[in-house]
């Protein structure tokens, strides 16, 4: 597939930033290289657009994208991008943070983006743990794994992030790994398109910090995954056991937060 | 400093429409009469119920201090918020207008009682007893012409609510004029 | 061109109403919120006027929130406010922090009440004086004002506004519930004779902008996003692209830096009043609703023979210092009333350094101190 953009993916990457703060085998360096991929084939203005990122590893990646971006605090990176796209409705806007940061600080942000139907994205890096302060347990950790923060096995069940952003309301749901390097890319190009508030999660287990620790975990190998863009998101399995099903289950539309805003203003 | 102010104390429960009071008198002097007004409110959390009070100082010259400790004119709409009012008191030179309805234990010689609640509800709401009552002290102080003060109902009430409005205050006012 | 979105003309406003009309007219046109008493009139004022002159208005899930849309939406090139409480303000602070570290314009409206936690919502408070100057994280300057009338609460939203957008600072209204709620009139000039100043763009290429050099003046030109500089903005040190620097020299040109624009233009930032000052061995320092009462007392006293001034501090932070240590070196006592149990006192304290006695009349919230009792103290002093 051939897309008409002016830009390649190294447009978006700085230049003057390395080397990078991540490990070796962590997922986010091929996420970002789909990220930038994905920017680069939608074709937008790289001056229209607006990375935001909270804190984190996966925080990081606004200060790495050649763009306007911006490191917010802890867990408010959503509430940040709902101020500058209302501010600025020509800016395309996407959130690109981490699990910890998304949905246990900031997990009231993201319901409330989502229900109101903010026209952004938001792409989270779920690597299962808080990687940079040394692999604590988060809401997204599997049940029964060991972190330095549940040394007895966790007994707090983790979300079901495409469950969670489907029964808010988001318009665009996807589950990938950086192992579908196309998937991902175009996924996250679709959701960069899609009108509306989309959601992209990307499950890559954080190997330093959480894999080394829970061998069985499931790093989202395509061997232990399967595509499945029919599946029913309430029903999605994630645990260290089965296999990872991945896929875009949620395509719809709804009316976007400034349209029905300005309808109820101008009548 | 000489300057003349005159203060007025509005006392009531929540509902009785005691904020708008206060702000309609404040905003007739200020806007309409180009006096100076300060109006300030004081209730609890309740919206409905509980006692209310508004304060408001008219005076020819800019208002600096923005509290009333004695009144020059003290509106009683309530028993209850009457007696636990304890950031003002009366004195013999305060005038008192009391709804017929309330039995007030305080003795003046500059005691009125109005039938602001029995003529509201003649006129078709309780809930204009507060006009009434204004109606009736814009009469009885002249210190704010008639057409002000209706200016003010105007730019405070909504439009739908306007005839009810001005049919009270009006009736208050001549309440007091048949009493000349 | 007459600007629709300014109301001149005289209005019967009261302070919370007041601010938010100084705020559209200084150019402000995105307020996020949550409600809070006593500054919900704010929003709702906001809530009716914003749509009418294409601004935005979002209600947002908490004060948290709130306060990271006004900054996004700075960073989208807007004029930014929100408005709040004590409780509300407490949940802010840490992105208020951020819009320092970022150097993001915005207002926040902190109108007090009685506290600490929930407190006493409906009624007046004076206490957050200190919340505001030190209660984000980390070492800062920050810029306050504090008004005592409608009229003020107008005048001094746009102020801030200016301050803000001409020093890349959050700024703050230390408005009360007292002042919030009380209804005066407003005059509202014309549009022009509004003083407004919109933050510097950069004038150079975007391979040569520097989004945090020092500028001549301390403070950088900002551009937004959209404005096609590829900015990026962190709440780590950074240096002057923009980019982490957490170096311990990295740190050492940023604060001195952020702290520095604010203490070496302190001239340009303070307001005040001085009343009576000239014959005054004795002075009264006062501060939003105050002052009121505190100019009623200094009258009363005046009347009886007490050769009394009165220093009314309208810009709190950054503290005008220099006024105690030169502008008036004669006074021999300073009484400072406030309602809370003591903390611009100690301010002042610091600022005398020990070339005058300084009496606190302290009162722990609910109500406005009484001229009467500011009397008593400054008779007392006579003896």
């Amino acid at each position: 597939m051939t897309y008409n953009s002016p830009y390649t993916k190294d447009d978006f990457l700085r230049d003057d930033r390395g080397p990078h703060i991540w490990c070796p085998q962590c997922g986010i360096r091929p996420s970002i290289q789909c990220f930038a991929g994905a920017l680069a084939q939608t074709g937008i203005d790289r001056d229209k657009i607006v990375v935001v990122s909270g804190i984190g590893c996966a925080g990081r990646i606004a200060g790495y994208m050649y763009c306007d971006s911006f490191h917010a605090t802890h867990g408010r990176a959503i509430p940040f991008a709902t101020g500058v796209k209302l501010a600025n409705p020509d800016l395309t806007v996407v959130v690109f943070s981490g699990d910890g940061d998304l949905f246990a600080i900031g997990g009231n942000h993201f319901i409330h983006a989502t229900r109101r139907n903010i026209d952004i994205s938001v792409f989270c890096i779920n690597n299962g743990v808080y990687g940079m302060t040394g692999g604590q347990s988060a809401p997204t950790t599997h049940m029964g794994a060991w972190t330095a923060t549940s040394p007895y096995g966790n007994c707090e069940p983790p979300f079901n992030l495409p469950h969670l952003a489907e029964s808010c309301g988001a318009v665009y749901v996807a589950r990938w790994t950086p192992a579908y390097t196309d998937e991902l890319t175009q996924s996250m190009r679709e959701a960069i398109q899609t009108r509306g508030f989309s959601f992209v999660e990307i499950v890559t287990p954080c190997p330093t910090n959480y894999v080394r620790y829970n061998p069985t975990v499931n790093t989202g190998s395509k061997e232990h995954t399967r595509i499945d863009h029919s599946a029913d998101v309430h029903s999605l399995q994630y645990s260290c056991e089965a296999q990872l099903v991945v896929g875009t289950f949620v395509r719809r539309q709804r009316p976007v937060f400034e349209v029905q805003q300005n309808n109820r203003t101008q009548t | 400093m000489t300057q003349k102010e005159t203060t007025f104390r509005i006392a009531g429960i929540g509902g009785q429409g005691i904020v708008l009071a206060g702000y309609i008198l404040g905003n007739a002097a200020t806007i309409y009469e180009k006096k100076y007004a300060l109006f300030t409110r004081q209730y609890g959390p309740e919206a409905r119920g509980a006692n209310c009070y508004s304060s408001v100082i008219v005076s020819d010259q800019p208002i600096l201090y923005p509290i009333i400790c004695s009144p020059s004119i003290y509106i009683c709409m309530s028993k209850k918020a009457f007696d636990a009012d304890n950031a003002c008191t009366v004195t013999p030179e305060t005038i008192i207008c009391t709804d017929k309805n309330v039995d007030i234990s305080v003795c003046s010689a500059r005691r009125y009682s109005v039938a602001a609640d029995l003529e509201a509800r003649h006129i078709g709401s309780r809930v204009v007893a507060n006009m009434v009552m204004l109606g009736y002290v814009t009469a009885l102080t002249g210190l704010i012409r008639k057409e002000s003060m209706i200016e003010s109902i105007h730019s405070a009430v909504e439009q739908q609510y306007l005839p009810l409005n001005l049919a009270a205050f009006n009736r208050g006012f001549s309440l007091y004029t048949s009493e000349l | 061109m007459v600007d629709p979105s300014v109301m001149t003309g005289e209005h019967f406003w009261m302070g919370n109403i007041a601010c938010a009309e100084g705020a559209i007219s200084a150019g402000c046109r995105f307020f996020a919120g949550y409600p809070i008493t006593p500054a919900t009139e704010i929003a709702e004022q906001m809530a009716r006027r914003l749509p009418q002159i294409k601004g935005v208005y979002i209600q947002m899930e908490d004060e948290i929130a709130s306060m990271a849309a006004v900054l996004g939406a700075s960073w989208a090139g807007r004029k930014s406010m929100t408005a709040t409480s004590g409780p509300g303000l407490s949940l802010m602070l840490e992105n208020i922090g951020l819009g320092i570290m970022t150097e993001t314009p915005c207002v926040i409206v902190n109108v007090q009440r009685g506290s600490p936690s929930t407190g006493l919502p409906t009624l007046v408070g004076q206490a957050d004086m200190m919340q505001a100057r030190w209660g984000a994280h980390g070492d800062y300057e920050i810029i306050a004002y504090a008004p005592s009338s409608a009229q003020e609460c107008f005048d001094l939203t746009v102020l801030a506004f200016y301050m803000s957008e001409k020093y890349r600072v959050p700024v703050f209204i230390l408005s009360d519930g007292f002042v919030g709620y009380m209804t005066e009139k407003v005059v509202v000039p014309p549009a022009e004779s509004i003083p407004q100043f919109n933050r510097q763009k950069p004038n150079v290429s975007r391979e040569k902008y520097l989004p945090h050099h020092l500028a001549d003046n301390e403070v950088p030109p900002m551009a937004v996003f959209g404005d096609g500089y590829c900015v990026h903005a962190t709440g780590l040190t950074h240096d002057d692209r923009g980019y982490p620097d957490t170096t311990e020299q990295a740190q050492d040109i940023l604060i001195k830096r952020l702290i520095g624009k604010i203490r070496l233009n302190i001239d340009d930032i303070t307001r005040y009043e001085a009343t009576y000052l000239d014959d005054a061995a004795m002075v009264v320092v006062s501060y939003g609703i105050t002052s009121r009462v505190c100019a009623k007392a200094v009258e009363l006293a005046r009347s009886q023979g007490i050769a009394v001034g009165h220093l009314r501090i309208i810009s709190v932070w950054p503290f005008p210092d220099h006024l105690f240590r030169w502008s008036f070196p004669d006074v021999k006592h300073w009484i400072v009333p406030e309602i809370n149990m003591g903390q611009i006192v100690r301010e002042v304290q610091r600022a005398v350094c020990g070339q005058g006695t300084v009496t606190p009349v302290s009162h722990a919230g609910g109500d406005v101190i009484r001229a009467e009792k500011i009397l008593s103290v400054l008779k007392e002093l006579c003896k």
